[in-house]
């Protein structure tokens, strides 16, 4: 059996450092490049690092250093349609998706399994800041990284459990700043490339900016409607809802005594509803779309934490298990801007139990004090 | 390492690096200069002038050095813009060195006609003489293909644009040192050559300029070259050149024959496999393969790992895979544009090379298939 592992190398320094980690345990690396994207000519993110010829070429030097074969491989069909087509379709549904879940689903444990299985590669190995651990009875299963400021868990829940045995994450157990450390210690050149913030297609993170460049068309074509106080007052008027997110706070274009923030988005009534932020907590979700990557039977025992976006702290939960496989969440404490189309993350402890799609929040109880809430 | 794309480019001869290595230190003098210095990196110039001349069977004044067979092909189509011509004939199958600066030129306003060729990637001399127009300024179509090595009918080509009054140009980059060209009757009035396909250096080519054929540099300076192309010489890459074509241009009557045999002795083995270009007008030993339902990429990379060098259509510098063009313009469909893998052997590939390397792609083909059936 041979022990060939696929390396994921964007260009930058974690990669670069699991490439690294990957020959020390003695495997039998190849170092790949998904080409995921390329920006249209003379649009903002073509300058972005990520996936550009400068990051490619970094990735092949890093891997030459260590006699390690590079390919590049051309994703961008497979990334177009279930990364960028999908978060598109999102806006425009009112809910605002997390790329890095479908990109991790269909690239990481999808597109570049495939090409492993076609290489006779065993594993894959990437950069992400999370372990695999194993778990008496159940085998491989996903731990938060140690760094609990750069874990990453939170993107993998989507994986086929299936692929667990064949993923290696030898970043897992450490702190960012070791891995900086040791890309520094072997000279890497890729040591100082600093933190990409970003995704390679969405430049400084702006979505609304990327949906007028992308599809100009549909964000012209979509129509304006009405902006309405919780109790249905006409407050203002929205510019379409491809451009709104739960709890946002900026360019609603409404005045009053306290800042208003986006509350609700009814694509059926093309209605939003603005309200302050304390009428902005949520008691629970509905999820869909569930990815358990531990059986139920064989959770282990503890408390459940969800997570309901990327670096948020979790809170404690019971879940309800519906017959058709869904799942209604009931926070400990209501929580924040419960936004439809991120992801609900399940943990017990540090251990990843499995996630879906958020599509709808349960309304908050009326008259309420949540004032303890408004941090 | 077996290396098996010799159309990509070749190997130092070992000749060839000893010349350049003693002009290198030794004849360090500028070709321009007055004192002996200057006389003896003049001489060497000189020789490889007349070494490259006799090659082709010009005139030593005929031979302008350049940086490389793109710019040879540059200096000729963009004098078209530069004199003011108004109109460009060139085939669907030119090196991107001839179709980019085609389209640039375009953007600047010479229109460009391009000629279709036939399912072996040839061109149909009629098509020629009824796309030339009384204001066609040049009329460019290759010696030998670079993806397929199909050799253009130049010599009836050149007749018919010489009847028409046409400049005609061929990138023969190819062709030089593979096969007898002869250029002082019936060919092109310029020509492209490269170093580094005949066993020279990287970085050096020439352009054949027939006599009382006035171009415009594309390069201005210091008057070398015939004022046609500016700079100090490349004293060693160039003495490299001249001595690389004469070794080529002595071997080719004793290697077609034996890299044809290799060519056969790896297709034998492919009967359902599909072979693109001409039968009979092709480079010797160039063999572009296609094998339904495999991926020539993977094909390539899993060739690779067992230590085999070989290439899919082009190379690619981006990472990103596009079908060729010249497949696509012999009526390739993307499909069977991915599944084709061009080997090309050359003066230092052995039988035995042939046959480990047969081994590995017997294997990796039926693999692949397979894959590829059950999915």
């Amino acid at each position: 059996m041979n022990r060939r592992v696929l390396v994921a190398m964007s260009g930058g320094v974690d990669s670069s450092v699991t490439l690294l980690k990957i020959i020390e345990e003695g495997y039998e690396p190849i170092g790949v490049t998904m080409k995921l994207w390329e920006s249209p000519e003379g649009s903002p993110s073509t300058n972005s690092y990520c996936c550009s010829v400068e990051a490619i070429n970094n990735a092949k030097l890093v891997c030459e250093k260590y006699g390690v074969s590079h390919y590049t491989l051309d994703f961008q069909d497979v990334f177009r349609k279930n990364v960028v087509d999908y978060l598109v379709d999102q806006y425009f549904a009112g809910r605002t998706p997390n790329p890095c879940i479908q990109c991790n689903t269909h690239l990481r444990w999808g597109a570049l399994i495939r090409q492993a299985d076609d290489l006779e590669a065993q594993w894959i190995a990437t950069g992400h800041y999370a372990q695999i651990d194993e778990l008496a009875g159940v085998g491989p299963v996903i731990q938060k990284g140690v760094d609990e400021k750069k874990d990453q868990s939170y993107v993998l829940w989507g994986i086929d459990s299936q692929l667990l045995h064949r993923t290696l994450f030898p970043l897992g157990n450490f702190r960012k700043e070791e891995v900086r450390n040791i890309a520094r210690k072997a000279g890497l050149l890729t040591a100082e490339i600093a933190e990409s913030q970003e995704l390679c297609f969405l430049p400084n993170a702006d979505y609304r900016q990327f949906l007028k460049d992308y599809v100009p068309e549909r964000v012209g074509a979509e129509k304006k409607g009405a902006m309405v106080s919780p109790n249905g007052e006409m407050v203002g008027e929205h510019r379409g809802i491809s451009q709104y997110t739960i709890g946002q706070r900026r360019k609603l274009g409404v005045t009053g005594p306290v800042p208003n923030y986006v509350q609700q988005i009814d694509t059926k009534t093309n209605t939003i509803t603005v309200a302050p932020r304390e009428k902005i907590y949520f008691p629970g979700c509905q999820v869909r779309q569930l990815n358990w990557l531990i059986p139920l039977e064989k959770w282990p025992a503890g408390v459940v934490h969800t997570h309901i976006r990327y670096n948020h702290h979790g809170v404690e939960s019971t879940l309800e298990h519906g017959k058709d496989g869904n799942v209604t969440v009931k926070f400990e404490s209501p929580q924040f801007a419960v936004t439809p189309g991120q992801s609900a993350v399940f943990y017990i402890d540090n251990i990843l139990l499995g996630g879906g799609i958020i599509v709808g929040a349960e309304s908050p109880p009326e008259q309420n004090g949540l004032d303890n809430h408004s941090q | 390492m077996v290396y098996l794309d010799y159309c990509a480019t070749t190997p130092l001869d070992d000749r060839v690096a000893d010349l350049m290595d003693s002009v290198e230190r030794e004849v360090y003098g500028n070709p321009s200069s007055i004192h002996r210095l200057g006389q003896n990196a003049r001489a060497k110039v000189e020789v490889a002038r007349r070494q490259v001349a006799a090659a082709i069977g010009a005139e030593p004044s005929e031979i302008i050095f350049t940086g490389s067979g793109s710019e040879a092909s540059n200096i000729v189509l963009w004098d078209v813009f530069q004199r003011e011509g108004k109109h460009i004939v060139l085939s669907a199958v030119e090196h991107p060195c001839v179709i980019n600066t085609a389209r640039a030129v375009a953007r600047l306003g010479v229109e460009v006609t391009e000629i279709a060729v036939d399912s072996t990637g040839r061109v149909e001399l009629s098509d020629v003489v009824d796309n030339i127009r009384p204001d066609t300024a040049l009329v460019t179509i290759m010696t030998a293909n670079n993806e397929t090595g199909t050799v253009q009918p130049v010599e009836e080509i050149g007749e018919i644009c010489r009847e028409k009054g046409v400049r005609f140009h061929s990138d023969a980059v190819q062709a030089l040192g593979k096969i007898e060209i002869d250029y002082i009757t019936d060919g092109p009035n310029t020509a492209g050559f490269s170093a580094h396909k005949i066993y020279g250096p990287k970085g050096v080519g020439a352009l054949y300029v027939q006599k009382g054929v006035k171009l415009h540099p594309l390069v201005y300076g210091g008057g070398q070259e015939q004022t046609l192309r500016a700079g100090t010489e490349n004293v060693a890459g160039i003495a490299g050149f001249g001595l690389a074509a004469e070794i080529a241009t002595g071997k080719i009557s004793d290697e077609t024959p034996r890299l044809e045999g290799l060519r056969e002795r790896i297709s034998v083995e492919f009967p359902s496999a599909f072979i693109y270009g001409h039968e009979e007008h092709h480079l010797p030993g160039v063999l572009t393969i296609g094998f339904p339902g495999v991926d020539g990429q993977n094909l390539l990379m899993k060739l690779d790992l067992d230590g085999f060098a070989v290439s899919t259509g082009s190379a690619c510098s981006s990472g990103t895979t596009k079908s060729s063009s010249t497949l696509k313009a012999m009526g390739l469909s993307d499909d069977e544009c991915q599944s084709v893998l061009r080997i090309s052997p050359g003066r230092f590939t052995t039988e035995s090379d042939v046959e480990a390397f047969l081994a590995s792609l017997l294997s990796n083909v039926h693999d692949n298939s397979a894959v590829e059936a059950m999915a």
